[in-house]
């Protein structure tokens, strides 16, 4: 049965809380040139920016069928992680995996904060991954142009068209769960730019660092990250999410920080 | 507010004032801002438009579902948010955000998309409010729409095996998601203090209902049973806010022991509909069969004159191919 | 396939007074009668033999071809002969007239029965329109539904050449729509396989009677996980890939029985050749062979053996798990859990690209089958002894196990064993059952 394994995994995770992170932790996404669509990128981007921030060793291995790969998860279902015995799949299951081996970022907050924290990424995480799969699947210019050709690559003929059908499917079914698919591109635009705002004033909370957190990176400046310097690099046929997010300067100037920091991409212009 | 607008939802049950989360939400809204609105709950949800409660009637113009309703409330200045300061205003954005992913899937799954709780429960409940002859297809759609929430944020296929239904996951979530709102509500009336929240309304949505159900399977009902300020939280605003539309089927049936005479005009109407929907029910059955029998009448004279048709023979319990 | 009635004088009868070979006749008038949609040349063969015939009793066996031949062509429901002596103007003195009654099939058959398959049974309805065009052209429409909604839908249309000069080829043409449910339970993935399939089959009669059929197959095959927890090793090769493929089998049968044969010899070779475009390369042969020699008082002794080798060609980049082979089971290597006598990794068994596994047995009727006669014929014992292996085409590190058990014989095509197995030797992975093994199946080792 597939719900006692679900808690047995959790069992067994509590168990081995003690062993180190493995050496050969591989994280598994789509081929990034080819491949990758923008909402897969963001949340592959945000789980690289968190394990990095950890301080943990991964390796990164590209495969085409990476998202049938994973066990499955309620957004992009991508990336995972193969730590040993274990896969997880997505930004909140890792994260909590890592934090049970102790070695997490963000062991200094207090609960309340821990709690506001969290909302605050579940926030982004929804907010911005809808967006992003509105504009890829439900602008026809940009599903026409990117969406369709870079998720049907990996692909022979007949069936990449069946695979962007099915895709497609799937992503407007997820918009219409998170009540998405009869909102029109200004409220979009409009949903994103509040999420900016709440992001924004929470970085002005502590201006004297260059976290939403105090002085030390989090769990929130992983995923914003994340999606944000997806959202600013990614060149679509409609650049409407990245002309809202150049509006707050902070949050840009946030993005360039941490690339500085970890990652020294260097592909945001000023 | 313009004369004669009001809001039209789900009647309630067991002492709340609707059975239906987006129509309680909308009631928050709208009773949390004291905007001065009628409020129908005997609604009939095919004349929204959509199909669907809640809406917003305004003169002529229609505005369903929470997010219409909120917009409107928003423009004619009742925001409900409005008495926050910005930091809270924020912090209602995105606690509100996270219950919805922790909760909804949760509350789909078991109002719809168990079998058994909704065979026994459910689909009485919304069958109950709506006209014959949509109330045997109605309630379907509400579980088609729960199918899509609980793949998308469940994992897993209603239509599936009940063995492969992976609901411990929703529930592990969903009473994570109640301990936090109970330490984060403490001692205080509203989660920001003294003033209300879309949060407040949204946590009120969800748990009256998954509290106040009556359900074969319900995990989360005795979770937060456990959680007394939540419990509180809920009776205050059951009975301080929703005095006049709280509703509850057992109670009047037990004191007014099936006279006429003793029933509310809306407990009378409803008795009404029942009637009906029998007598309708019984006629309609009537003609089927009358229907069935002429045409088979008709049928077999018709074969008997052209021996081309043979109809279909069956054979059975044939066993025919034998995989490995 | 009912067979033409055997030629040859038929055994004399010593009381009788006519010997009916000497009884000279000929045929004036061959009717088909009953035919309302089929075209009348399709039939015309069934008279052919007829024609030839000159004495009574030929005649008599020629109009029982005819009658076997005309239930092949697959118009019929039933068939009865009437032969009466010609009359009119124009018959000969020992003319006879042979009137072939048809009833032709109704214009829509349904069927609905049970299937039985790997633990789980399932509703298998299946709709057909016989003879659409005229011509013996058919669409059939098949659908199963299991328990654990992996639903088998398959749309068949097919042609018989049985009415041309190739009669005695029996070329047929079929194209078929499917979408199939596999599951690899022990492995824990399943395959959902969407595509067509375009088959020609014919039999030769080059000295021995073959049975060829070609197949073009393209398909989509989107092989996904059963549960959470998989090995890397099957998780790998999850997702949609394009197949399109050769495959070529040929069937060699000259046993008296299909379920408990006496004697003859079956063997059967299956070769595929996957790459014609897609993303799925390999190529795979399996070969299947059985012989039974009739001893004394009834025992029949068989022996059975099956070898399976798939390899990589040019293109392939990864072979697909889905076609690999497992070995163990009841219908292959007794004693052993289904596919469970075959490498592992992580503990889940994973087929093998090469597999061997051969049984001998003793076939014994029922003790006092003389007693039940009618019932005894469908209930055999066996005494067995198998041996196999996978991926090495060695007897080191063989796996192999004895036993005895009784066989049922089920619609003349199928057969349940249950069978009391002792494995004697095994390896340290496979997972053995000692004991009561129940199998169903159409084709043992």
């Amino acid at each position: 049965m597939q719900s006692s394994q679900y808690l047995n995994q959790l069992h067994t995770a509590d168990k081995l809380s003690e062993e180190p992170w493995p050496e050969d932790a591989t994280l598994y996404q789509p081929f990034e040139a080819e491949q990758i669509l923008l909402p897969e990128n963001a949340s592959c981007l945000a789980v690289k920016a968190y394990l990095k921030m950890c301080n943990l060793p991964f390796g990164v291995r590209s495969c085409a069928n990476a998202e049938h790969m994973s066990p499955g998860g309620r957004m992009t279902k991508l990336p995972f992680i193969r730590a040993g015995a274990f896969i997880f799949a997505e930004f909140e299951p890792i994260v909590n995996f890592v934090e049970q081996k102790d070695m997490a970022i963000g062991s200094w907050q207090d609960e309340d904060e821990k709690a506001d924290m969290r909302t605050y990424v579940s926030l982004v995480e929804n907010i911005f991954t809808m967006a992003e799969l509105y504009v890829s699947f439900k602008n026809e210019r940009v599903y026409k142009e990117v969406t369709a050709p870079r998720n049907g690559a990996v692909y022979p003929w007949p069936l990449n068209l069946m695979q962007n059908y099915s895709k497609r499917r799937n992503a407007l079914r997820q918009l219409k769960v998170y009540q998405w698919h009869d909102l029109d591109i200004e409220h979009v635009i409009e949903k994103v730019a509040k999420c900016c705002e709440t992001l924004e004033y929470k970085l002005k909370e502590s201006p004297d660092t260059p976290f939403f957190f105090g002085d030390q990176p989090c769990e929130l400046d992983a995923i914003a990250f994340g999606h944000l310097f997806s959202i600013l690099t990614t060149r679509l046929p409609n650049m409407a999410l990245a002309q809202t997010v150049q509006k707050f300067g902070h949050l840009v100037t946030f993005c360039r920080f941490i690339d500085e920091k970890y990652f020294q991409m260097r592909c945001l212009q000023d | 507010m313009q004369l004669g607008s009001k809001l039209l939802v789900y009647k309630g049950e067991w002492g709340l004032p609707s059975i239906d989360f987006e129509c309680m939400r909308a009631l928050c809204l709208l009773r949390f801002t004291r905007c001065p609105m009628d409020i129908e709950t005997n609604a009939n949800p095919l004349r929204s438009g959509a199909g669907k409660l809640p809406y917003l009637q305004i003169g002529n113009d229609k505005f369903i579902g929470y997010k219409e309703i909120k917009r409107v409330l928003d423009l004619k200045g009742y925001p409900v948010d409005a008495h926050l300061n910005t930091k809270q205003k924020h912090l209602s954005t995105t606690y509100s955000n996270w219950v919805f992913t922790q909760l909804h899937a949760y509350y789909h799954y078991f109002l719809y998309g168990d079998p058994h709780n909704y065979d026994t429960t459910t689909r009485g409940l919304y069958a109950k409010r709506t006209p014959f002859p949509f109330n045997f297809y109605y309630p379907s759609t509400y579980q088609r729409e729960a199918c899509d929430v609980v793949q998308v944020l469940g994992g897993f296929d209603i239509n599936d095996k009940l063995e492969k239904h992976d609901g411990d996951y929703l529930v592990v979530n969903a009473k994570k998601c109640v301990n936090l709102l109970s330490r984060k509500l403490g001692r205080k009336v509203w989660f920001f203090g003294d003033t209300y929240s879309e949060l407040d309304a949204i946590v009120y949505s969800y748990l009256a209902i998954i509290f106040k159900i009556t359900l074969p399977n319900n995990p989360l009902q005795n979770h937060i049973k456990g959680c007394q300020n939540l419990v509180n939280f809920i009776n205050r605003i059951t009975k301080d806010i929703f005095r006049n539309e709280c509703y509850s089927s057992t109670k009047l049936t037990k004191g007014s022991s099936y006279t006429d005479s003793t029933l509310t005009p809306s407990e009378r109407k409803f008795v009404e509909t029942e009637l009906n929907t029998k007598i309708v029910a019984g006629v309609g059955a009537v003609l089927a069969m009358g229907a069935f029998a002429a045409w088979r009448g008709l049928y077999t004279q018709l074969t008997r004159s052209s021996a081309d048709y043979d109809g279909v023979d069956y054979e059975d319990d044939e066993l025919e191919e034998v995989l490995d | 396939m009912p067979k033409s009635p055997a030629g040859g004088p038929m055994p004399k009868d010593p009381n009788s007074k006519y010997d009916l070979g000497k009884i000279s006749a000929r045929v004036d008038r061959v009717n088909v009668s009953g035919l309302l949609r089929t075209h009348n040349d399709y039939v015309q063969r069934a008279a052919e033999g007829l024609f030839k015939a000159d004495n009574f009793q030929s005649m008599m066996l020629e109009a029982m071809a005819a009658k076997s031949y005309l239930h092949e062509l697959g118009i019929f429901k039933d068939v009865s002969v009437h032969i009466d002596i010609s009359r009119g103007a124009d018959a000969t003195p020992q003319g006879y007239e042979v009137t072939l009654k048809g009833n032709e099939y109704t214009r829509i058959m349904g069927s609905a029965g049970t299937e039985i398959g790997q633990n789980e049974g399932s509703l298998r309805t299946e709709l057909t329109i016989p003879n659409i065009l005229g011509r013996g052209e058919s669409i059939s429409l098949q659908g199963s539904y299991s328990s654990s909604r992996a639903n088998d839908v398959q749309l068949k249309f097919w042609k018989p050449f049985f009415h041309t000069r190739f009669r005695e080829n029996r070329p047929e043409v079929s194209f078929s729509v499917f979408r199939q449910t596999d599951r690899f339970n022990i492995s824990s993935f399943q395959t959902t396989n969407l595509g067509y399939l375009i088959d020609f089959s014919a039999h030769t009669m080059l000295g021995v009677d073959l049975t060829h059929s070609l197949q073009y197959e393209n398909s989509i095959r989107d092989l996904g996980l059963l549960n959470k927890s998989v090995p890397f090793a099957i998780r790998d090769h999850s997702g949609p890939k394009l197949a399109s493929l050769l495959r070529y089998s040929l069937v060699f049968d000259n046993r008296d029985n299909n379920v408990f044969p006496t004697r003859g010899i079956m063997l059967k070779s299956v070769n595929e050749y996957c790459g014609l475009g897609g993303n799925v390369a390999y190529t795979s042969s399996m070969a299947h062979g059985e012989m039974n020699v009739p001893l004394f008082a009834g025992l029949v002794a068989q022996f059975c053996g099956r070898v399976g080798v798939m390899k990589e060609t040019k293109k392939t980049t990864v072979l697909p798990i889905n076609n690999l082979f497992y070995c163990g089971g009841p219908l292959t290597l007794r004693g052993f859990e289904y596919g469970c006598a075959g490498p592992v990794v992580e503990g889940t068994p994973i087929g093998a690209q090469t597999f061997w596994c051969t049984g001998a047995h003793l076939w014994t009727p029922l003790p006092f089958a003389g007693v039940f006669k009618g019932l005894a014929s469908h209930f055999r014992m066996h005494f067995f002894y198998n041996m196999g292996n996978s991926n090495a085409f060695t007897t080191d590190n063989m796996r192999s196990a004895y036993g005895l058990g009784l066989a049922i014989k089920l619609a003349e095509r199928a057969r349940i064993e249950l069978n009391y197995c002792i494995p004697l030797s095994r390896q340290a992975t496979d997972k053995a059952s000692n004991g009561f093994q129940l199998g169903i199946g159409y084709e043992f080792v």
